[in-house]
């Protein structure tokens, strides 16, 4: 069960262990926990991936693709058009009352929010890799629309990064049925989709999909992949996006600390030399 | 024209921390002194041979006040069990909350002398004004407040008739209209007993 | 049969042809680089920022940056509600676009984008107020957007109003918490941008810094951009700041040296 509260020993136990580069598990500073991905769990779901994180963090994500209509309302009309040629991309993260008691009840609605916009932020967009053209099946009207759901089965930390692997790989696991579209003239358009599941295609621009990585800052240092004690400790992180192209897709920073203008600098070049 | 240099905000460096300690408004970060409130920054000269000077900032404007360990406070008695007192906290010191806090008075807070004997209903009545002692920040929903020394205690309420009622001992205060006595834990008056 | 009682329209019509008005590109700068408003780049917008609107709160604040105008209320410290005990304060900010803010009417309840919106003030002010001086209480920030002008720029905006407004309720402080933000549109970085620029950026930067203590209190970043040109946002961003600090100070000074 993770910890709420933490003693002020043991915050200082971990402060100093990280000073000498040494955490409680062994690992140094900018050191990975374990990674244990598979992809294709779920038969129902068009997408799907689990990733567990050293021994701790479990998440499972599933995509599921669906017709809908184009929103356009409320843009000016130069935006307009390239939307209207756009599918979407919607995000759902969702805290199991089984990863932690504190996600009992309405315990998790905050922490399921601020997730799930985080991932909204990031993936809806240029920067979310995704080519949302080739979503679109007729302009203006019908598009594929990407339901993203992640569920957090166990937490043992850094729930972010692990959110972020998942979705990624379960990305690369989606395949979007095809669809035909029948041109009945007179500028209508009809579609249908092709029963034919060897026809699939697997969505495109999931290797653009960006993968974040975590930085806690503890005392004057910061480490990456906190377990739940030293994430107590932390006074704020950082979360930097980055896609493989070594591009940040996206910066943000959580927790109650402040961090100095210097450090900032530092820790986002860090995110560079982990991945 | 006043000296408009004296007003700061919050953030705002003022001096060294060296030989200086910082007063109310005013914290201290590395080698520095800085505001943290809006206000008037003052240096006062140490009360004490050897102690360092205080620098203070005054608030301008009259901000919401928070009970301390520590601090009088005056407050109406809202709600009454057989063991305890619940007062709705609204003066702190000199300062009035801008909503109202929740204390508790105990019946072993009641008086210093005889705990146990104390009956609460003989000590307060509901809609009395009390002022108390806060002693601890208590539990989750309310402060704890004691009565238990001379100046602390009721000083106002309303008899049964509805009139105001005067301390006639520390135990017990009377109507002004009927004359009629009425049990109460009260407060002694600070006013100069007459010269004989 | 010919209904000879009505005015029968002609047999065959067809849609009226709208004739397209010539190229309305939106160009977001001109050839000296002046934006649309006559701004360079690297320019904010001037502040209008005022303090003591709200007579029933502890302190209250008002800004209007171009056409966004923000309203904020401070309530506290007061006692929490919730039952916790907790050794520090407890922050908590309500966010509300009013529904006539914004291009598309919103909806009168909170949705979630608000509350999402409501954690990053959180998470910007709470290390800049003393609230370990504050226990068993509560500070209630409600800030309500009156004219929504650009997202990026109405969170930065909010984050400075609520900053001021805290102050002026008398609240101890570290120090006050000036925000800026900037957009990334075609490799460019244009400071403080309005809603039509906005439509057309790759990427946002919000920035959040205590000027005094030159610490960071909350950065957001969204958009695929590379390291040398969000390094360079930092600094615009951070000068930004210093900027607004001083209209923030000049604010919360303006009641006192009115009453001399």
């Amino acid at each position: 069960m993770a910890p709420v509260l933490i003693s002020a020993l043991e915050a200082d136990y971990i402060l100093k262990g990280i000073d000498d580069n040494l955490r409680a598990d062994g690992r140094g500073r900018l050191d990975y926990r374990e990674v244990i991905l598979e992809t294709g769990l779920i038969t129902q779901a068009h997408g799907s991936a689990r990733c567990r994180l050293g021994e701790g963090t479990d998440v499972l994500v599933g995509v599921k693709v669906d017709i809908g209509t184009v929103d356009i309302d409320g843009t000016e009309e130069e935006v307009a058009t390239v939307k209207a040629k756009r599918g979407r991309v919607v995000c759902n993260v969702e805290c199991s009352p089984i990863a932690s008691q504190q996600f009992a009840g309405r315990g998790a609605d905050d922490i399921n929010n601020e997730l799930t916009q985080m991932m909204s932020r990031v993936l809806n967009g240029p920067q979310g890799g995704l080519n949302l053209e080739k979503l679109c099946i007729i302009p203006g009207k019908a598009c594929w629309i990407v339901y993203i759901d992640a569920l957090v089965l166990d937490y043992a930390g850094n729930i972010v990064d692990t959110m972020f692997m998942t979705t990624r790989a379960a990305l690369f696991n989606t395949q979007v049925p095809k669809a035909i579209i029948h041109d009945l003239g007179d500028g209508e358009v009809e579609f249908d989709l092709s029963e034919d599941v060897e026809e699939w295609e697997r969505i495109e621009g999931w290797e653009h999909v960006p993968i974040s990585v975590t930085l806690n800052k503890i005392g004057s240092r910061h480490i990456v992949d906190a377990t739940p004690l030293e994430e107590l400790t932390t006074e704020a992180k950082l979360h930097v996006m980055v896609n493989r192209n070594g591009k940040i897709c996206g910066i943000q920073k959580s927790g109650s600390g402040s961090i100095e203008h210097s450090l900032l600098s530092e820790m986002v070049q860090v995110h560079i030399f982990v991945i | 024209m006043p000296n408009l240099t004296k007003y700061v905000t919050p953030g705002r460096r003022l001096c060294f921390s060296e030989g200086v300690t910082a007063g109310p408004g005013v914290y201290e970060r590395g080698e520095y002194l800085y505001a943290s409130v809006v206000g008037v920054v003052q240096e006062l000269a140490p009360t004490t041979e050897g102690e360092p000077r205080v620098v203070t900032v005054t608030r301008e404007k009259v901000h919401s006040a928070v009970p301390d360990v520590g601090s009088i406070i005056t407050g109406k008695v809202i709600r009454m069990t057989t063991k305890e007192a619940v007062v709705s906290i609204m003066v702190v010191g000199n300062m009035p909350c801008k909503d109202d806090f929740q204390g508790i008075i105990r019946s072993q807070d009641v008086r210093a002398t005889e705990k146990d004997k104390v009956k609460i209903y003989n000590s307060f009545r509901l809609g009395d004004i009390v002022r108390a002692e806060v002693i601890s920040l208590g539990d989750a929903r309310s402060y704890y407040l004691s009565t238990a020394k001379n100046e602390l205690g009721v000083i106002y309420a309303q008899s049964v008739a509805g009139a105001v009622m005067i301390p006639i001992s520390w135990q017990e205060m009377q109507c002004t209209k009927t004359k009629t006595m009425e049990p109460r834990k009260c407060a002694k008056p600070d006013i100069p007993l007459p010269e004989k | 049969m010919v209904d000879r009682r009505r005015i029968q329209g002609p047999e065959v019509s067809v849609a009226p042809i709208i004739i397209k008005s010539a190229d309305k590109r939106t160009c977001l700068k001109d050839e000296h680089s002046r934006r649309r408003d006559g701004r360079n780049l690297e320019d904010i917008c001037p502040i209008f920022l005022k303090t003591g609107l709200i007579s029933q709160a502890n302190g209250s604040a008002f800004i209007e940056i171009r056409r966004t105008k923000i309203a904020c209320g401070v309530y506290g410290p007061r006692q929490t509600k919730i039952p916790s005990f907790s050794g520090k304060g407890n922050l908590n900010v309500e966010i509300k676009f009013a529904p006539f803010s914004c291009q598309k009417r919103r909806q009168p309840y909170r949705d979630a984008q608000e509350k999402d919106l409501s954690q990053l003030v959180i998470e910007a002010l709470v290390p800049s107020i003393r609230l370990d001086l504050l226990p068993k209480s509560t500070i209630d920030i409600y800030i309500t957007v009156l004219e929504n002008d650009g997202t990026a720029s109405c969170l930065a905006a909010a984050i400075t109003c609520a900053s001021v407004a805290v102050a002026d309720a008398g609240i101890e402080m570290l120090d006050l918490v000036p925000a800026s933000s900037a957009s990334y549109i075609g490799g460019e970085i244009y400071m403080d941008s309005d809603l039509a620029e906005e439509q057309h950026e790759t990427g946002y930067l919000i920035l959040s810094y205590m000027p005094s203590l030159k610490e960071v209190t909350h950065i957001l970043q969204s958009g695929d951009v590379d390291l040398a040109l969000t390094t360079q946002a930092f600094e615009q961003c951070t000068d930004a700041c210093s900027k607004i600090y001083s209209v923030m100070i000049n604010s919360l000074l303006l009641p006192i040296r009115d009453t001399q």
